[in-house]
């Protein structure tokens, strides 16, 4: 059944979106049919999995029409009326609370000439937009659609047009068209460039290779355009991840300094954002060896964690941030801060994951530490079973095997690594080789260690 | 009773419209109130009017509820939630045939992952996308939204096969073709009014992109957009007179336009013809008759393969009085009396009498029928300002030609302090009236027996660059030598 476009939208409605649902079919408005009212009477019961075996196109034409002869062609159509109806409700179900219902209202006052509504509409909105918590392209995008609106407004009410009527619109399409632009820029890096995949149009790159944007930035920035301090960020961070080396670090100390100094009030969200992005920069950018960018790394996510700016502030600390922030600690040897954190918020972390994040995270501070017995009986504790880190796991018991001198659980340590490698296939391929290098150096070291052959030098 | 909202927005509503809006109310999504649904049935038969002596509140109530005592309190919170409604209306009346649909139902599949019926609704979508007319109206706006939904999408399914461009590229289309009209419209506003920004960040885009480089880029990859975006590249060289080489501008563009190497909607016609139009005018000069008689040329070509505002309704005053200016311009009168007749019907109600009679002044000026021509001026009601001014030019014109002195010096002084009264004119303006009005006075004086330096004033009236009605003066000042 879940093959059923109708099922399929119905099964992704919350409870409340499901009963919105039942209105909506009996409004007259969307659908005539009383057919269709008594099918969906029929199946409804059947939200959310709907895969009773009841739902079997004979036994609801038997339902629906007792007595006569099944036709399967009926229950297609009804089925995919249904479907045509619970798509047309997803167009429906948030449209009210969002920007384009606001807009198709002013145009049509617009259109019926409805002035002084308009007006004092326009104004309303404007004031929502403004003070909404979207990003800024979002909301640049949605300040030029009603300042072109308003436009639309005066050339149709006034025929002496003025130049603030002209200049209505183009500074929210621009902030919109650039922070657009630099995220596609950053897109590009971070998903296609990384992949190798050369591609003869970039339009992107071809826009910033030929415009002179920082000169464009500096000008709004000296004008007040709205949203320019956020433009100014992106483009710093654009610049940083466009470089290497000093000019990144630089760059994104940049960007950080300005995102600090945003105006109080500035939306939480969007300032949550900002510090991811840096972030996402410096990752692009670090290498193993680059301590500068690491400990930048560690202090920006320090600062997040002190200002409550972690997925935390929305429910629950997600694993992946605090996995980074522990990583991004123990990578600078900040190993109390790191102790703390973990002790501080682990409870803060989903409930089934608690324990293994907790296990494997103290297990790595006492790796750190030298403590490697005491590593080793941590580690143990961790359930591999479907942990995200059940790699990390293998190595840093392979790791703690080698400071301990236990040669042989070492060596057959980096066997049964080598055939999961080989046997599975959840690893991504820059992961897998990743892995498998470790194990081949390992070897070599461990060999080493126990005065075979190998000559390190080739490390 | 037209003075309720309700029916103030019911009345607009066509009867499709209204018929659906009977489907609507009636609809438990939308409405649970049964009251409403009742007193909407008893008012609906009243409209597009709403007028009937019936609708008065009594007789409504005692229909609704008959033998209960009149509660006018009920019907008004009637009227208040009938309102609403209708308010509520306007944003679902062209809601399913707009763009914004197609996007808001391909955002939720996005976002509660229904990957078949979200790349089948991307697919469906786009075909209406690129269904509909291609102009200003954020088409390619629309397909950038929907695009980087379809990006969204792929990311997160991991489905990046190659890197995804389109979206960006719609933007830039949409942001290059915005820019451009924006660029345009300020030139005019420059031009005709000396508008100028203290910042225009339009102006910074041009001056800071190689935008000529860009279009080709687009070009390679996307003919037809990127030859409208050169058709556009070009008529903005020509509006800005680039390297003195206006004509050769223009006729790159006209060459491009008419090659018919693309396709176009009537919309994207009618707004290259505008800004042909806007060029043409901002480069002609008083003398220059070769120019003027291209532009009515022109302007003659948008009218008969009508391609004028009226395409989207009512013909705007600006569209009515260009045409009639670039007529009478070069003397082309009774085309011009002919067009005052035909379109009158065709602007908005509430200008249609004023619109009909200045221009009819206009022309009865140039048939030398000063008096009807002066009958016309006084029905024209005075309260645009840019109305107001004109009005008192061509009747001081009038004034003179029929040697109405007394009144024509009279008629001087009121315009002069009514300049010097004035702060809503522009500065050029201000000072081409100010200029015509020193001109005109002389010219009086000098008909009225006074001694004037001819030569002289001859001379300053052909070397004057900002002046009203140079042509009209010069004419005058040589037949007084």
């Amino acid at each position: 059944m879940s093959q059923i476009k109708a099922f399929q939208i119905l099964s992704k409605l919350t409870g409340d979106e499901f009963s919105d649902f039942s209105q909506f079919i009996a409004s007259p408005f969307f659908n005539r049919s009383k057919d269709l009212n008594k099918f969906f009477s029929a199946i409804k019961k059947y939200y959310p999995l709907f895969d009773s075996p009841n739902l079997e196109y004979e036994k609801l034409y038997k339902k629906l029409y007792p007595g006569r002869k099944f036709n399967e062609g009926t229950i297609s159509n009804l089925l995919s009326d249904l479907g045509s109806l619970a798509e047309r409700y997803l167009g429906y179900v948030h449209y009210e609370e969002g920007f384009f219902y606001k807009y198709n209202v002013l145009m049509e006052l617009n259109d019926r000439a409805f002035d002084k509504l308009f007006v004092k509409s326009h104004k309303k909105f404007t004031e929502e937009n403004d003070n909404d918590m979207d990003t800024t392209d979002q909301k640049s995008l949605y300040s030029y659609l009603l300042d072109n609106e308003m436009t639309i407004h005066k050339i149709r009410t006034n025929i002496d047009l003025d130049v603030s009527t002209r200049d209505l619109g183009a500074e929210s399409l621009l902030v919109y068209f650039l922070v657009s632009f630099f995220d596609k820029d950053y897109d590009w890096h971070s998903k296609y460039y990384n992949a190798n995949l050369l591609q003869d149009y970039n339009i992107v790159k071809d826009f910033f290779d030929k415009t002179d944007f920082a000169g464009i930035i500096s000008g709004m920035r000296k004008n007040n355009v709205a949203e320019s301090d956020k433009v100014e960020i992106h483009f710093v961070l654009h610049l940083a991840l466009n470089s290497g080396g000093d000019d990144c670090y630089n760059n994104a100390v940049h960007a950080l300094s300005l995102i600090r100094s945003l105006p109080e009030g500035t939306n939480v969200e969007q300032i949550c954002n900002f510090y991811v992005a840096v972030l996402n920069v410096i990752n692009y950018h670090m290498k193993s060896d680059d301590r500068d960018l690491k400990q930048l790394s560690f202090e920006i996510k320090k600062e997040m964690v002190d200002k409550g700016m972690t997925s935390e502030r929305l429910g629950k600390l997600k694993e992946i941030e605090f996995i980074t922030i522990l990583d991004a600690a123990i990578n600078v040897q900040e190993l109390e801060w790191a102790k703390n954190f973990l002790e501080n918020k682990i409870k803060a972390v989903e409930k089934s994951l608690q324990f293994d994040l907790y296990n494997f995270y103290k297990a790595r501070i006492l790796f750190d530490e030298k403590n490697y017995i005491e590593c080793n009986e941590f580690l143990s504790k961790v359930n591999n079973e479907g942990f995200i880190l059940k790699m990390d796991v293998k190595t840093l018991k392979m790791r703690n095997f080698y400071e301990l001198d236990f040669i042989e659980a070492g060596f057959s340590a980096a066997d049964a690594l080598k055939q999961f490698i080989l046997r599975t296939d959840i690893l991504s391929p820059n992961r897998k080789e990743g892995f498998t290098n470790f194990v081949k150096f390992y070897k070599i070291l461990l060999k080493k260690k126990t005065d075979m052959d190998k000559d390190v030098s080739i490390l | 009773m037209n003075k309720i909202k309700a029916f103030q927005i019911l009345s607009t509503l066509t009867k499709d419209e209204f018929a659906a809006f009977g489907k609507f109310i009636i609809s438990p999504y939308f409405n649970s109130s049964k009251e409403l649904s009742k007193f909407f049935s008893v008012v609906k038969k009243y409209h597009p009017l709403f007028d009937n002596p019936n609708l008065d509140y009594q007789k409504i109530y005692k229909k609704l509820y008959p033998g209960k005592k009149f509660s006018e309190g009920t019907i008004r919170n009637l009227f208040s939630g009938l309102t609403a409604l209708a308010e509520k209306y306007l944003g679902y009346v062209i809601y399913e045939d707009s763009s914004s649909f197609n996007y808001n139902v391909l955002l939720e599949m996005n976002h509660r992952d229904l990957r078949k019926p979200f790349l089948k609704h991307y697919v469906k979508s786009k075909n209406y996308e690129n269904s509909i007319p291609d102009d200003i109206g954020l088409k390619s706006l629309y397909s950038h939204l929907l695009d980087s939904e379809l990006s969204d999408f792929n990311v997160r399914r991991s489905n990046v096969n190659e890197p995804e461009m389109k979206s960006a590229e719609s933007l830039l289309i949409y942001l290059l073709k915005f820019f451009f009209l924006e660029k345009s419209n300020f030139k005019c506003g420059k031009d005709n009014f000396n508008e100028s920004l203290e910042y225009n960040i339009v102006g910074e885009f041009f001056e800071r992109t190689d935008v000529e480089g860009l279009i080709n880029i687009i070009q390679e990859n996307n003919l037809n957009v990127g030859i409208k975006l050169r058709l556009e590249y070009f008529m903005d060289l020509a509006h800005e007179n680039k390297n003195n080489n206006f004509l050769e501008h223009l006729h790159k563009a006209l060459e491009i336009f008419r090659s018919g190497e693309f396709e176009m909607c009537d919309r994207e016609k009618f707004m290259v013809y505008a800004s042909i139009h806007n060029i043409l005018n901002s480069n002609v000069k008083s003398s220059d008759m070769e120019l003027k008689r291209f532009l009515f040329e022109f302007k003659k070509e948008m009218i008969e393969k009508g391609i004028t505002s009226e395409m989207f309704g009512k013909m705007t005053a600006i569209d009515f009085i260009t045409a009639i200016d670039a007529a009478l311009n070069v003397r082309e009168i009774e085309w011009a009396r002919n067009f005052i007749e035909s379109k009158k019907d065709s602007v908005e109600d509430e200008m249609k009498s004023d619109l009909y009679n200045f221009n009819m002044a206009r022309v009865l000026f140039l048939e030398k029928k000063y008096e009807a021509s002066n009958e016309c001026l006084a029905k024209v009601r005075q309260e645009s300002i840019f109305f107001k001014m004109d009005i008192k030019v061509h009747r001081m014109k009038n004034f003179y030609e029929l040697n109405y002195l007394e009144a024509a010096f009279a008629q001087t002084d009121a315009f002069k302090q009514f300049l010097l009264r004035s702060d809503i004119v522009s500065e050029k303006r201000h000072k081409s009236y100010s200029n015509f009005l020193k001109f005109y006075l002389l010219l009086l004086k000098k008909k009225s027996g006074m001694e004037i330096d001819y030569p002289a004033i001859k001379k300053e009236i052909i070397e004057c660059v900002s002046i009203r009605q140079k042509g009209w003066l010069a004419s005058k000042a040589d037949e007084l030598k």
